[in-house]
């Protein structure tokens, strides 16, 4: 076999186990788009007549796919030219993508467990701009890959931007600049972050799940009131007692959801740093590999939960700017288990040594909180009347402690609202039980919107909406002098920095 | 103290930035407050008041048609119908006239504004070194009254994309070439 000889100049096919990545890619969405049949044959299938027609159709679709995969696998080509990537592929029309080497934004591997085990790695690569899709290699030898991305980078290192591409900022793309570990996570380690994981989650879940069940049961023909009646004689039926019985036993089963779901998704997880942008690498059965360039991230947040506050641990997020049909998941990451320096250490990357702190934050305006609590009062209330009339004792002072829990949990946002801005960044904080930090350089902002609604503008009140392409910020019940200072003053800066957004 | 600290930010930045030394505050910023901003053309308003006319009349006709036809069992119903229907009609059409009052845009040397809402009001700043596109839209309503629609695109999402309908098309097209020159000059630098 060859090793790392490749030269990338002539067409080069995948591995060989594409195949069956463009096999199963045909399968899944033949399944999304044909389930409710798929799954009426199989549950009322048998007892029908006529039931090898199913089978003579499925049979020649399934031969049409396999047959399609194949000759998809060797119509689909690679190679590297003195300037550009070239992927050329279809089956009847011949389509042929042209990335140039300094359009490359980073080079991305994904393994999920069938690539793991066949040893072969899937390869996307980022580019900029947005009307230029994002390029996917299904299947590539791990050697070949990663001989694949040295080639990409060392050349696109030694390409020369042409001048009239410069809406970028100055920094240079390095590949051989040093590789600084922020962050590894081993098992004991990343159980411990599993612990501090919000265990309510899989409450939210479990609803959705039974909500999409009942959903799919009355799509395929089964009666609704049958269900109904079901769910009540084995749930409802069941007094106060019965369900405080059943709490203690649901709480060890998720925590341990949040531990294996932690686990699979942050299994080995890196953090590192070389050059001008972040690397991780993570996953158990999905494992993968991606790296965020600092001029395509947005903004920086970093949190608690009250959990992660006993122990002193963080997590940071990062939003990056959209391109094109760029997916929602990979343009948002977030990172769990790290310390306050490690915080600072990304923030100092990411911004400058000693950048993004902030003297003063500000409040908001108590009524931030009146408000909500007005709408509160008038929806619990309302409820509360309901239940007084057709509820037993124990459900209205249930209902009553969670009303005032919420009426808290507002109070909380109200008083732990806050922002900031120095010379260069926003900041933006906030959070109920625990917190989350929002900061990001002002030259990111897109545009700026000043909302007041009618209880806002009665009390000479507004808020401040900055948008970014990763999202927008909100500075919610500031004094309108104030919002419209800040908006003179943000956008004052944006129009005097010479720095590109991206 | 706390009240200067955004001050005191904006003066460092232009003493690290420029070297120079004077004194400062944001009263020597542009101010928003300061825009003097123009109303859109009056013919817009003939073309919502006809356009929601347009659209009354077709309902009231498909509503008067249902009430004619249905049988309901009391007298009162009636006039607690057209009651409503007829507050909702005059609210929608003194709505259509103060809202087009609130509906202010500006231009200055390196950004638009556009402000609206009477309730609910809200006002957008696009500075034009962020503009991604802009086009200008005519609908058939529009198109008598020789009006038209600039939309201006950023990266910001689709929520922050600026939109203002009822200027002269010509006036549009104008703001359009303006927009798109000044930031091809900002890519030049």
């Amino acid at each position: 076999m060859k090793k790392s000889n490749i030269s990338f100049i002539e067409n080069q096919l995948q591995s060989k186990w594409a195949i069956i990545f463009i096999v199963l890619r045909f399968l899944q969405k033949l399944i999304v788009q044909l389930w409710p049949i798929f799954l009426a044959l199989f549950l009322g299938g048998s007892g029908r007549s006529g039931f090898e027609k199913y089978e003579i159709i499925g049979a020649s679709v399934g031969i049409f796919g396999m047959f399609t995969s194949i000759v998809a696998y060797f119509r689909y080509f690679y190679r590297v030219s003195h300037d550009e990537l070239i992927i050329e592929k279809g089956i009847f029309k011949k389509i042929r993508l042209n990335l140039p080497f300094e359009r490359i934004q980073s080079i991305n591997f994904h393994q999920n467990f069938l690539h793991q085990i066949l040893n072969v790695t899937a390869v996307e690569i980022e580019s900029a701009g947005s009307e230029q899709k994002e390029l996917k290699i299904d299947a590539l030898r791990i050697e070949v890959a990663e001989e694949l991305r040295k080639i990409l980078l060392e050349k696109k290192a030694s390409h020369r931007q042409p001048s009239n591409t410069l809406i970028y900022e100055t920094e240079e793309f390095r590949p051989t600049t040093e590789k600084i570990n922020i962050l590894d996570l081993n098992l004991p380690q990343l159980i411990k972050v599993g612990l501090l994981q919000n265990h309510l989650k899989p409450i939210g879940l479990l609803f959705s799940l039974g909500g999409s069940a009942f959903a799919y049961g009355y799509t395929i023909g089964m009666d609704p009131m049958e269900i109904i009646n079901y769910a009540r004689r084995n749930l409802f039926n069941l007094n106060f007692d019965e369900y405080a019985l059943w709490i203690p036993l649901f709480i060890p089963l998720m925590i341990l959801y949040s531990i294996v779901t932690t686990i699979l998704r942050h299994y080995n997880l890196n953090f590192s740093r070389s050059g001008q942008r972040f690397h991780v690498v993570q996953g158990l059965i999905n494992k993968q590999q991606f790296s965020a360039l600092d001029r395509k991230i947005q903004i920086m947040s970093w949190s608690q939960n009250p959990l992660e506050r006993l122990i002193g641990l963080f997590r940071i997020y990062f939003q990056q700017a959209r391109s094109g049909n760029g997916k929602e998941e990979k343009m948002r990451f977030d990172i769990p288990g790290l310390s306050h320096s490690d915080i600072d250490e990304v923030k100092n990357h990411w911004l400058g040594l000693g950048r993004g702190n902030f003297e003063n934050k500000f409040g908001v305006s108590i009524h931030f909180f009146k408000r909500s609590a007005i709408y509160q009062c008038l929806f619990y209330g309302l409820i509360l009347v309901l239940l007084i009339y057709f509820c037993p004792l124990r459900w209205i002072i249930l209902w009553v402690i969670w009303w005032s829990f919420s009426l808290f949990l507002t109070w909380q946002e109200y008083k732990k609202k806050r922002f900031a801005i120095n010379a260069n960044e926003v900041y933006v904080g906030g959070g109920r039980l625990g917190f989350k930090n929002s900061i990001f350089p002002v030259h990111k902002i897109q545009n700026i919107r000043i909302n007041q609604n009618p209880y806002q503008w009665r009390r000479g009140l507004g808020s401040l909406i900055l948008y970014t392409s990763a999202g927008r910020v909100k500075i919610p019940y500031i004094k309108i002098e104030k919002a419209e200072e800040l908006m003179d003053l943000l956008i004052y800066k944006v129009e005097r920095s010479k720095k590109s957004w991206m | 103290m706390h009240k200067n600290s955004y001050r005191i930010a904006l003066l460092m930045d232009i003493s690290q930035n420029e070297f120079t030394n004077h004194q400062i505050s944001t009263n020597l910023l542009p101010k928003i407050k300061d825009v003097s901003f123009s109303n859109l053309h009056a013919d817009y308003l003939k073309a919502e008041i006809i356009g929601l006319s347009i659209m009354w009349l077709i309902l009231l006709a498909a509503i008067s048609i249902g009430l004619y036809f249905g049988d309901l069992p009391y007298d009162w119903i009636y006039y607690i119908i057209i009651i409503v229907l007829l507050t909702i009609v005059i609210s929608s059409y003194v709505l259509t006239i103060k809202g087009f009052r609130k509906k202010l845009y500006a231009l200055r040397e390196k950004d638009i504004i556009y402000k609206e809402g009477i309730f609910w009001r809200t006002q957008l700043l696009v500075p034009f070194n962020r503009i991604q596109h802009a086009e200008v839209n005519q609908g058939p309503l529009q198109r008598i009254f020789g009006l038209s629609e600039l939309k201006i695109y950023t990266a910001g999402g689709s929520s922050s994309d600026l939109s203002i309908s009822g200027l002269m098309y010509s006036e549009a097209q104008e703001i359009k070439h303006f927009l798109l020159h000044k930031t091809a000059i900002d890519e030049e630098e």
